[in-house]
């Protein structure tokens, strides 16, 4: 079951479309970085983008920060979105169901389609942005070892002998952190896994909203809709101070908090929470389609 | 049977979601109870903190309602607004606070005489050679120890103690000390610490003014525990890429430099000068504790450019005799600044005592005939 839900994920055209459109925006932004060395104020825009003139092997962190916001759960929606409602507007849930084949079985067979797919997106952006990082726009200018201080060599500033702190050089890293320390090729590969993680996880809390709203509705963009009006209304109350009281259960929360990953040492505070939050709503959210599914008359 | 199935189901989802609801009132409502102590015991724990090694998340939110004024821009962003800051002490004179937004951060570290500054915004690491006598509010003033213990020996002995209820600050039971300034000139109408009853740790505080019941400035741990101070948190380090530079103390505190030498008067409204800080003889210090005002003398157009900058940013009028001036007031700080007539120099009055008093040490000043201490 599992199996036959991939191989139809991943035959469609459309999942390859979807995912060739995400990572193509990463792509485009890249042209126009590298051909006009234009980047935002650092502290400023999208993030991460004003380091990757600097160091091309940093563009999977900026390329995940362009696509969170929209592109990833605008195709996250539309695919969970689809998963049930799109077989009930095809007539085929009807037949999917007449073979003997539980509803629950099914539900958890779409969820790791969609699961799936969320984690190829993912992994994609990473890659190809990976790619186009080293290959458009370079990988690090870090000056050697040996050049003086503040002409942009790595280092470290170790106390001296009578106590008074020098200015000592050691080798440095890959990239530089957001706390200035330097972080190892090691350790970036490390930051990054760890934020591809957390956002499939985040994209998870999306794809459980879209799939209870697909077993509600026999529209899949019904479906897909309703789960971005959430993530909208969850992001509008997120800048809202009189809503600080809800706004730690809100699912876009700490959409954000993947940034914590690329400081020395990684703020794991806000990290934490949001995989808490999205495990509620995953585990809400599913349990409420289960409910739904299980006993629902199906006409389509 | 499938209804009833149907029914079994959905009251499972809604009583997980009932349960999950629940949790987090369920939590707050727990009771909190902290070992029996008087309000001086309490104080002495606190102020004996000091020492103590710890790391932490703590946010800070000020509505200070300052003017924005050029120079100062990062003063005003601190005292308004939230400040998210990450926290590592492994004494007073070994500390690191981190400052973060979404997307950078501004790190400051303390190695005893020495400091070090990183902008990620900039990617520079700033050496800062020596500690200023004299300095404007910087971020690790907003951690909950520091600003508790200097809050506590700024109110001094003649402060009135009392004990608050105990609340839970990051997950810890906190006992609670409410100080109320001795001087009624203090804008201050009360300071509430909550602490680790156990080792003294100040875990929040909240200043309120004499004429709200919100307060002004809250800052507060939401996480903390005590540390085994690491040095790889306290050095700094630089990553490829990154600027380098040597800056002294002095250098940092640019908006006191180029002051003009008056001679300001021993007393104004009816509250004692201090003495100076060293090196900074042109700043007149006056009242005490928690009600304390500064006098700043700037030369002709530098003063007059805060002047129109404190207009523009919705400072009041003020009427004079014998000069012109805007007034900026906000719950705790009041600020002035005076141009009088017979001189090119301009006043700026700033502290933590009322609008009446800084007025009338306006006045003084404005009255009073231009006299530069050539000898400064």
């Amino acid at each position: 079951m599992i199996g036959v839900e991939l191989f139809k994920l991943f035959r469609r055209p459309r999942t390859w479309i979807t995912a060739g459109l995400i990572c193509a925006l990463p792509l485009i932004v890249a042209i126009f970085v590298a051909t006009t060395h234009l980047v935002p104020p650092p502290g400023q825009g999208s993030a991460f983008l004003s380091a990757v003139l600097q160091d091309g092997q940093l563009y999977p962190a900026a390329a995940l920060a362009l696509v969170l916001p929209v592109f990833l759960p605008v195709a996250v929606a539309i695919v969970a979105g689809d998963s049930i409602a799109g077989e009930a507007t095809g007539g085929t849930l009807r037949y999917l169901l007449a073979r003997p084949v539980g509803r629950t079985r099914l539900l958890v067979a779409k969820l790791i389609a969609v699961i799936a797919f969320v984690l190829f997106a993912i992994v994609a952006v990473t890659l190809t942005s990976y790619a186009t990082g080293v290959l458009i726009l370079g990988p690090s200018r870090a000056a050697a070892v040996g050049e003086s201080p503040g002409s942009g060599i790595s280092g470290s500033i170790a106390p001296g002998a009578g106590g008074a702190p020098t200015a000592g050089l050691s080798a440095g890293g890959a990239v530089t952190s957001l706390s200035g320390a330097p972080l190892t090729v090691l350790q970036l590969a490390e930051r990054v896994i760890g934020t591809v993680a957390f956002i499939t996880v985040s994209m998870l809390g999306v794809a459980a909203i879209a799939l209870f709203l697909s077993t509600v509705t026999d529209s899949a963009i019904g479906a897909a809709m309703g789960a971005l009006a959430t993530l909208v209304g969850s992001e509008v109350l997120v800048t809202l101070n009189a809503a600080a009281v809800v706004q730690p259960y809100l699912p876009t929360r700490y959409w954000l908090a993947w940034i914590d990953f690329f400081r020395q040492p990684i703020l794991w505070r806000d990290i934490d929470r949001g995989f808490g939050i999205q495990a509620v709503y995953v585990v809400v959210f599913l349990g409420a389609a289960w409910a739904n599914f299980a006993t629902k008359d199906i006409t389509a | 049977m499938i209804r009833v199935r149907a029914r079994w189901r959905w009251l499972v989802v809604v009583g997980g979601v009932a349960v999950l609801c629940c949790l987090p009132v369920l939590a707050s409502a727990l009771p909190v109870s902290v070992p029996r102590l008087t309000p001086f015991g309490l104080r002495e724990r606190i102020l004996g903190s000091a020492p103590l090694a710890y790391a932490g998340y703590a946010e800070s939110d000020a509505t200070f309602g300052l003017p924005s004024l050029e120079g100062l821009q990062n003063l005003t962003d601190l005292l308004d607004g939230v400040t998210r800051m990450r926290v590592w002490q492994a004494a007073p004179d070994r500390w690191r606070v981190d400052v973060l937004s979404d997307v950078a951060e501004r790190d400051q570290y303390q190695l005893g005489g020495t400091g070090y500054l990183w902008d990620s915004g900039t990617q520079l690491l700033t050496r800062v050679n020596g500690q200023p006598a004299v300095r404007l509010p910087q971020p690790d003033d907003l951690v909950p120890p520091a600003l508790a213990i200097r809050l506590l020996n700024e109110a001094g002995p003649r402060a009135k103690l009392s004990l608050l209820p105990p609340q839970r600050v990051a997950g810890r039971g906190a006992a609670g000390l409410r100080i109320v300034p001795a001087s009624p000139a203090s804008t201050i109408g009360q300071v509430d610490i909550w602490a680790d009853p156990a080792t003294g740790l100040p875990l929040r505080v909240e200043i309120l003014s004499r004429s709200s019941r919100v307060p002004a400035l809250e800052t507060q741990f939401l996480q903390v525990s005590p540390w085994r101070p690491d040095p790889g948190v306290l050095t700094p380090r630089r990553g490829p890429g990154t600027g380098y530079s040597v800056t002294t103390a002095s250098n940092l505190t640019s908006v006191l430099h180029n002051l003009d030498p008056e001679v300001l008067p021993g007393s104004l409204a009816g509250l004692p000068r201090r003495p100076s800080p060293q090196q900074y003889g042109e700043v007149g210090v006056y009242g005490g504790g928690l009600a304390t005002f500064v006098v700043l003398t700037f030369r002709g157009g530098t003063g007059l450019t805060l002047l129109n900058d404190a207009r523009s940013a919705g400072g009041a009028w003020l009427t004079d005799p014998n000069g012109v001036g805007v007034l900026a007031s906000a719950p705790l700080v009041n600020l002035i600044l005076m141009h009088p007539f017979r001189s090119r120099d301009t006043f700026l009055l700033a502290g933590l005592v009322g609008k009446d008093t800084l007025e009338r040490a306006a006045a003084a000043l404005a009255a009073k005939p231009d006299q530069d201490n050539l000898g400064l």
